[in-house]
């Protein structure tokens, strides 16, 4: 899972993407999520029945030639529900994340380059909203807010900004002093110009990183709100709702919770393969790490 | 070293006031009358609403309200909806409960963790390391209810070994263990399952690290036979960041403990939670996170100061 460095050019963004496809398992990984997500977003072309209909005839069938997946209790065709419930699942950690992404790079790029005063009092907040633990602030903000999709999204995408805007801070600390900035603050620089335009490219190295194992985070965070109850509602489905239906059957008929959590686990497994050779990849230095 | 800690508990202290104050936002933000956030709407003809509105201070001013807000759930005058008895005795039931299979968990995973960790470091890239590797993968991928479900459905309902709800046999008291052993081990194995990784490849890169410098090659120049390297110097050092590992995981424990307790129906903190979500029980949900933030705060300072004690090159001047 590592990747060798290259001798002669080290930072960049050619040598980024060098380094990152001489990983196999992040080639790997690339490969399976893309297919993964065009599976979801084609869902209304590949999937073999409407994901709804029932057929009481051919209840909880193991797989087969003819349901791939198998058959819920209900009759109705695995694959085809795994495949619209992905949709939902993946489109609600991907809004999330963008909006977790978008609050946490500005947040952290404001403490970072501000310093001082405005920096202490940001990271009082973070560590403030970063004692609750995760789920038990989702929950809580979803028992006052109501369950509906807009506020799953808000939940997944609020509750864990200060990890990205943590990071995103670090880097602007360090960057705010290098000479390219000193030097276009003499040039009269104004200071929202030159945390955009100048710092923010050389940064979202860093920030994809992050971004990707969020995503991953995303996916198991909506998963396991709609396995509870507290996420998506019926008559949507989502991944996680699916295998919460599928508990009772879980003797006689394990392939209807096992199915879309396997889903799950293969799409975040793919996404923590990428994420890794990504992270190798910026890190320039022979780096032994696991 | 007393500075030290007395300087860290006083910066925890905002903290502290920021959590209640974040805790006290949650009840202001439900929409409608806060009153239907402390008695139920369907009681409201029986109880005295104007006594409740005095005793929370609803028609004072917002500081008011909420120091009195804190001192009803403190002092246990909160009562939660769907439980019928104060928030707080909710609480004391079933945080022990939690406690103990999420401390057991992270104990189990610490020490697998780090004594796989430190193996994989003397031969990095090795056959262990690869398996771990793989495991540790699987492990931060794996969605907690899946598996939890795998293991209730290969080792109770295909093997029959081991039960699979709750956290004693239905009908028992008290906390033997012989009762309790059996309902522990999946739950453990399961969140035990998600911690690995995070211990193992933190010890590896913690152990590779410190066997990459100088003093360790100055330690083989001189003579010393390696296991004396390995044992005095190396796992010493290497070892140390591995306790500021053990309190950051407690967010996590907990956090998974709401997947978890809701699969093996465990009365613990974490089901408490979602029944209360479930129910709207605003008192619960309130008093949970308020309760549970003021656990990791309190194992974060905890941490600090281990951290400060067991390391002598931090300052505590």
């Amino acid at each position: 899972m590592e990747a060798e460095p290259d001798e002669l050019e080290i930072s960049g963004r050619r040598p980024f993407w060098r380094r990152f496809g001489r990983s196999r398992a992040a080639v790997v990984g690339l490969c399976v999520m893309t297919l993964l997500v065009i599976a979801a977003v084609l869902a209304p072309v590949l999937a073999p029945y409407p994901p709804a209909q029932t057929d009481l005839a051919n209840r909880l069938q193991s797989p087969s030639t003819k349901h791939l997946f198998g058959t819920d209790q209900l009759g109705r065709d695995l694959l085809s529900r795994v495949l619209y419930a992905a949709r939902v699942s993946l489109s609600v950690a991907l809004v999330a994340v963008m909006l977790r992404v978008a609050i946490g790079v500005m947040v952290g790029a404001i403490a970072g380059y501000a310093g001082g005063m405005v920096d202490n009092v940001l990271m009082r907040v973070t560590d403030i909203w970063l004692s609750f633990p995760t789920f038990f602030l989702m929950l809580g903000v979803v028992t006052i807010l109501g369950r509906s999709i807009p506020v799953l999204v808000l939940v997944i995408g609020v509750t864990a900004w200060p990890v990205t805007a943590r990071v995103v801070r670090g880097e602007y600390l360090s960057w705010k002093e290098r000479e390219m900035v000193l030097a276009a603050r003499a040039l009269g620089a104004s200071g929202w110009r030159i945390i955009f335009i100048h710092i923010l490219p050389n940064v979202m190295g860093s920030i994809l990183v992050i971004s990707t194992m969020q995503v991953a985070w995303a996916i198991l965070a909506e998963a396991g709100l709609s396995f509870i109850g507290l996420g998506v509602q019926p008559p949507m489905a989502s991944l996680g709702s699916m295998a919460a239906d599928g508990r009772e059957y879980l003797r006689t008929a394990p392939w209807i919770t096992l199915m879309p959590g396997a889903f799950v686990f293969t799409c975040v497994m793919a996404i923590n393969l990428i994420g890794d050779a990504l992270r190798d990849a910026l890190d320039p230095k022979m780096d032994v790490r696991g | 070293m007393a500075q030290y800690v007395a300087r860290r508990i006083l910066n925890a202290l905002p903290i502290l006031l920021g959590i209640s104050i974040c805790a006290f936002l949650m009840v202001k933000l439900v929409p409608g009358d806060p009153i239907n956030v402390l008695v139920e709407p369907d009681k409201q003809e029986k109880v005295d609403l104007d006594a409740v509105r005095r005793q929370y201070g609803l028609d004072k001013p917002f500081v008011q309200q909420y120091m009195y807000m804190m001192r009803g759930i403190f002092a246990g005058n909160l009562i939660s909806f769907s439980q019928r008895v104060p928030c707080l005795e909710m609480v004391r039931r079933t945080l022990p409960v939690t406690a103990l299979l999420g401390l057991t968990a992270l104990f189990l995973s610490l020490v697998m963790g780090v004594m796989l960790g430190t193996i994989a470091s003397r031969r990095p890239f090795g056959v262990l390391d690869q398996f771990m590797s793989t495991v540790s993968l699987g492990g931060i991928s794996m969605p907690g209810f899946v598996t939890a479900l795998l293991l209730v459905y290969f080792i109770t309902e295909q093997a029959h070994l081991l039960p699979a709800s709750g956290i004693r046999p239905a009908g028992s008291e008290g906390w033997s263990p012989v009762l309790i052993l059996p309902h522990m081990i999946m739950p453990v194995l399961t969140l035990a399952f998600g911690l690995l990784p995070e211990f193992y490849r933190f010890t590896r890169s913690s152990m590779l690290e410190v066997l990459n410098e100088d003093y360790i090659r100055t330690a083989r120049a001189k003579g010393v036979a390696e296991r004396g390297v390995f044992l005095r110097h190396a796992l010493r050092n290497g070892l140390l960041p591995v306790v500021t590992m053990f309190g950051l995981n407690i967010p996590h424990v907990l956090g998974g403990s709401v997947v978890l307790e809701t699969v093996f129906a465990i009365p613990g903190m974490g089901r408490l939670a979602v029944t209360a979500a479930l129910a709207r029980d605003y008192p619960m949900i309130l008093t949970a996170n308020l309760i549970m933030a003021t656990l990791v705060m309190s194992s974060n300072l905890l941490t600090d100061i281990l951290y400060a004690v067991v390391d002598p090159r931090v300052k505590v001047g």
